[in-house]
C-alpha cells in the first residue's frame, strides 16, 4: 500500500492540489489587478475558480481584497503587490515538481521526495496564518480564499503521504507475466537516494518561481501619483478652533504629541465608511490622527442632495452621534454604530422617514442613555445642516466616506486599495504601516 | 525516462507559470488603460453637494428670483442693498397678484412679522419668530424679506416705512448669529403701499399676531423665508 501512495497518491494529490491552488490564486490576482483602474469590479468570488459572483454575494471576497493582508509594499505601489502573486508562482513551482513525481514514479530521488514532501506544507503554514487573520481581523472568509486554503491542505496531504511513504516503501516482487505464460517476480527498483546539491537549485528555482509573477506585476503596474494629488484641497477649511468638525479620538492610545489634522465626512449607516474605518484603524493610522468628524448623512429626511433614503434612519444616527460628542462619547457612538450597522440598517429597512430614525436610535438608546431629547433637539437638526452646508460651500461630492488631510482631499478611489500608498503620498509624515 | 519526466516538469511548471503571469500582466495593463481613458473625460460624474432645490422652484419663480438677485445686491456685483418699490415693479416684470401668487408654495416656510401702526420695531414675539425661521434654513441659499406698508399715509411715508422694516429684521438677524455670510444670503424688498398688497389670507400664515390680523395689519409686516432654489 506504501509503496502505491509513495509513487501514485501522494504526488497525485500534490499534482492536483498545487493546480487548484494555482487557479484560485490566478482568478484572485486578476480580480486584484482590474481594480487598478480605481473603480469597483465584481468579483470571481466562489468555491469554482473564475465564476464571477453574484450581486451581494461577494462581500468576503471584498473585504479581503481591501483589507492590509491582500497585499505587500502597499506603501511603495497602489495597492501594493498581491500576495496571490506569489502563490501563483509556488502553485506552479509545485504543481510542476508533482507531476514531475509522479511521472518518474520510483526512480524520483528520495531527496526530491523529501524536499517536496516539505514544501507542500509551506502553502498550508501560508494559509493557516491567512485563516487566522481572516478569522481574528476580517472576521469573514472570502470563498476564493477557502478555495486556496483547502487546496493547500490537499497539497499538504499528498505531501505528508509522500513523506510517510518513503520509509515503508519496500521493493517486493510484484508478479509479471512476461510473453503470457508464467508468473515471473522481479523486485521493484530502489528509489535512488539522490544528492543534498539538488536541494540548492530547487530552491532557488522555488525562490524565483514564487517572486517572479510578484515582479511581472510590479513592472506593469500603473502609476497613479498624479490623480492621487488631483482632487485638490478644502477651498474654504473650517476655522482652527470651529466646533463643527467633532473631535474625537480613535485607535488605540499612543501618546502620541503629533498628530496630522485629518477630517472625516462618514455617514454612520454607510459600509464604505465602516470599511475605511476599519482599514485606519488595521493599518494603525487612526491614531497617528487629529480626527474631526464631519456628518454626511445619505438619507433625504435631513439630507436635501439625495432624493432617498440611500441610508435609512442615518439622520437619526447622525444625530445620535453628534448629541454623543456632546456628551464625550462621540467616538464611542460612532463606533458603536458602526459595529451594529447591520443591525442598525435592519431595523429602519422598510420604515419610512421618522419611523426609520426611531427604530434605529432606541437601539443606540439602550446602549447610550440620554440621546433622544438631544436628537430630538432642534439645535441638533442645526448644527447637522450646518455640517452639510460646509460639504455644499466647498463643493464637495454627495458621497460617504471622505478623508481629508490638512486641507487636501483624498480621491474617494484611493479609499480602499490604494488608501496606504496614497496616505503617504499625501502624508508623509505618517507612520510606515507593518505590511 | 527521468530525463524526460525532467523536462515535461519543467514544461508545465513553465507553461502554468508563464500563463498565469501573462493574463496577469494583460489585466493590469488593461486596468491601466482604462484608467487612462477616464481620465480623458470618460469618467462618470459624480454629483455635488449643493444648495436645496425643491418643487416650487418654478422657471418663473427663479426668473424673479434671480433679478432679485442680482439687483438687489446679493450677488456681490453691485454696491447697493435691497430693492424699493419701483426696482421691484421694474425687474419683477409682473404684476401685484402675480408677484403674490409666486410666494405661495413658501407657505409652510415662510412668516409674516407684523409690526405696529407707524412703527419699525420688532416686538417679541416677531424677534422670537424671526429667529426660528432663520434656524429652520436646512439647504437654503437665500434668505427673503419683503417689506410693506399699510394704505394708511401717503406713498413715500410708507415706501421710507417698508425700508425701516426691511432693515430692522435684516439688523435683528445680524445682531443675533453674525453670521459672516449674511449679506451673500438676506434679500431685502421694501413694497411700501405701493405695490404687491398681501390679502387677508396670509393672516392664515405663520404670523405673529394673528388675532390683530386684518386687510390693513397684514401689510404692516416683514415677509421672510428661505427659499430653496438654486440659481
Amino acid at each position: 500500500m506504501w509503496n502505491r501512495i509513495g509513487r501514485v497518491v501522494g504526488p497525485a494529490l500534490m499534482t492536483v492540489g498545487a493546480l487548484a491552488g494555482l487557479a484560485f490564486a490566478w482568478t484572485s490576482t486578476l480580480d486584484y489587478a482590474s481594480h487598478l483602474d480605481r473603480q469597483v469590479h465584481d468579483l470571481r468570488c466562489g468555491f469554482v475558480p473564475g465564476v464571477v459572483a453574484a450581486p451581494g454575494a461577494d462581500e468576503g471576497c471584498r473585504a479581503a481584497l481591501y483589507s492590509p493582508y491582500a497585499a505587500f509594499m502597499r506603501d511603495k505601489l497602489w495597492g501594493g503587490i498581491p500576495i496571490s502573486t506569489l502563490a501563483i508562482g509556488a502553485f506552479s513551482f509545485l504543481a510542476a515538481f508533482a507531476l514531475h513525481q509522479l511521472i518518474t514514479g520510483r526512480k524520483a530521488s528520495r531527496r526530491s521526495v523529501s524536499f517536496l514532501g516539505v514544501a507542500s506544507v509551506t502553502p498550508l503554514l501560508v494559509s493557516l496564518f491567512m485563516a487566522y487573520l481572516a478569522a481574528t481581523r476580517l472576521g469573514t472568509f472570502c470563498k476564493t480564499c477557502l478555495g486556496i486554503y483547502f487546496s493547500s491542505a490537499v497539497l499538504a496531504t499528498g505531501g505528508i503521504l509522500a513523506l510517510l511513504a518513503l520509509p515503508r516503501e519496500t521493493s517486493l516482487p510484484v508478479p509479471t507475466v512476461p510473453d503470457g505464460r508464467s508468473a515471473m517476480p522481479s523486485p521493484l527498483p530502489e528509489r535512488p537516494e539522490g544528492k543534498w546539491a539538488f536541494v540548492v537549485p530547487w530552491l532557488i528555482a522555488m525562490a524565483l518561481c514564487t517572486t517572479s509573477p510578484a515582479f511581472a506585476y510590479l513592472k506593469s503596474a500603473p502609476n497613479h501619483d498624479a490623480r492621487i494629488a488631483a482632487c485638490g484641497t478644502i477651498e474654504k477649511p473650517l476655522p482652527a478652533k470651529s466646533e463643527l468638525a467633532m473631535k474625537m479620538t480613535f485607535g488605540r492610545a499612543t501618546g502620541a504629541t503629533k498628530r496630522l489634522p485629518v477630517t472625516l465626512i462618514v455617514d454612520p449607516l454607510c459600509p464604505s465608511c465602516k470599511a475605511l474605518h476599519k482599514r485606519l484603524d488595521a493599518d494603525g493610522f487612526l491614531e497617528q490622527m487629529d480626527i474631526g468628524v464631519l456628518l454626511f448623512p445619505l438619507d433625504d429626511a435631513c439630507n436635501w442632495m439625495v432624493d432617498r433614503p440611500v441610508h435609512a434612519g442615518a439622520c437619526d444616527v447622525a444625530k445620535a452621534v453628534y448629541c454623543g460628542h456632546k456628551k464625550g462619547q462621540g467616538a464611542q457612538v460612532l463606533e458603536f454604530a458602526y459595529e451594529n450597522q447591520a443591525a442598525l440598517t435592519a431595523l429602519a429597512k422598510g420604515k419610512e422617514g421618522k419611523d426609520a430614525g426611531k427604530a434605529a436610535l432606541a437601539m443606540l438608546e439602550s446602549n447610550f442613555s440620554g440621546l433622544g431629547a438631544c436628537v430630538a433637539d432642534k439645535a441638533t437638526g442645526k448644527a447637522l445642516d450646518a455640517m452639510l452646508r460646509f460639504a455644499v460651500a466647498n463643493g464637495l461630492p454627495v458621497s460617504t466616506p471622505q478623508l481629508v488631510l490638512g486641507d487636501k482631499r483624498l480621491c474617494e478611489e484611493d479609499t480602499d486599495m490604494g488608501l496606504i500608498y496614497s496616505l503617504k503620498q499625501l502624508a508623509p509624515e505618517l507612520a510606515r504601516p507593518l505590511l | 525516462m527521468n530525463l524526460a519526466a525532467i523536462g515535461v516538469g519543467a514544461l508545465v511548471g513553465a507553461g502554468l507559470l508563464g500563463g498565469a503571469t501573462l493574463s496577469m500582466r494583460h489585466e493590469v495593463k488593461a486596468a491601466a488603460s482604462r484608467v487612462d481613458a477616464s481620465a480623458q473625460g470618460q469618467k462618470a460624474a459624480v454629483a455635488k453637494a449643493d444648495d436645496a432645490e425643491v418643487g416650487y422652484c418654478t422657471a418663473d419663480f427663479k426668473a424673479v428670483l434671480a433679478r432679485v438677485i442680482h439687483a438687489c445686491g446679493l450677488s456681490g456685483a453691485g454696491g447697493g442693498r435691497g430693492c424699493q418699490p419701483a426696482d421691484v415693479k421694474t425687474l419683477a416684470s409682473i404684476d401685484d397678484a402675480d408677484f403674490n401668487a409666486l410666494f405661495q408654495p413658501l407657505k409652510e416656510r415662510a412668516a409674516v412679522v407684523m409690526f405696529a401702526e407707524g412703527s419699525d420695531q420688532l416686538d417679541d414675539e416677531g424677534k422670537k419668530l424671526l429667529e426660528e425661521k432663520w434656524d429652520e434654513r436646512k439647504g437654503a441659499r437665500y434668505f427673503f424679506v419683503v417689506a410693506r406698508a399699510s394704505k394708511s399715509g401717503t406713498v413715500e411715508l410708507n415706501r421710507k416705512l417698508s425700508h425701516r422694516r426691511a432693515n430692522s429684521v435684516r439688523f435683528h438677524v445680524a445682531d443675533k448669529f453674525q453670521d459672516p455670510d449674511l449679506d451673500k444670503q438676506v434679500g431685502l424688498l421694501w413694497l411700501g403701499k405701493e405695490f404687491a398688497q398681501l390679502d387677508k389670507e396670509f393672516c392664515a400664515w405663520d404670523v405673529t399676531h394673528p388675532e390683530k390680523c386684518d386687510p390693513e395689519a397684514i401689510n404692516r409686516s416683514a415677509f421672510v423665508s428661505w427659499v430653496d432654489c438654486r440659481l
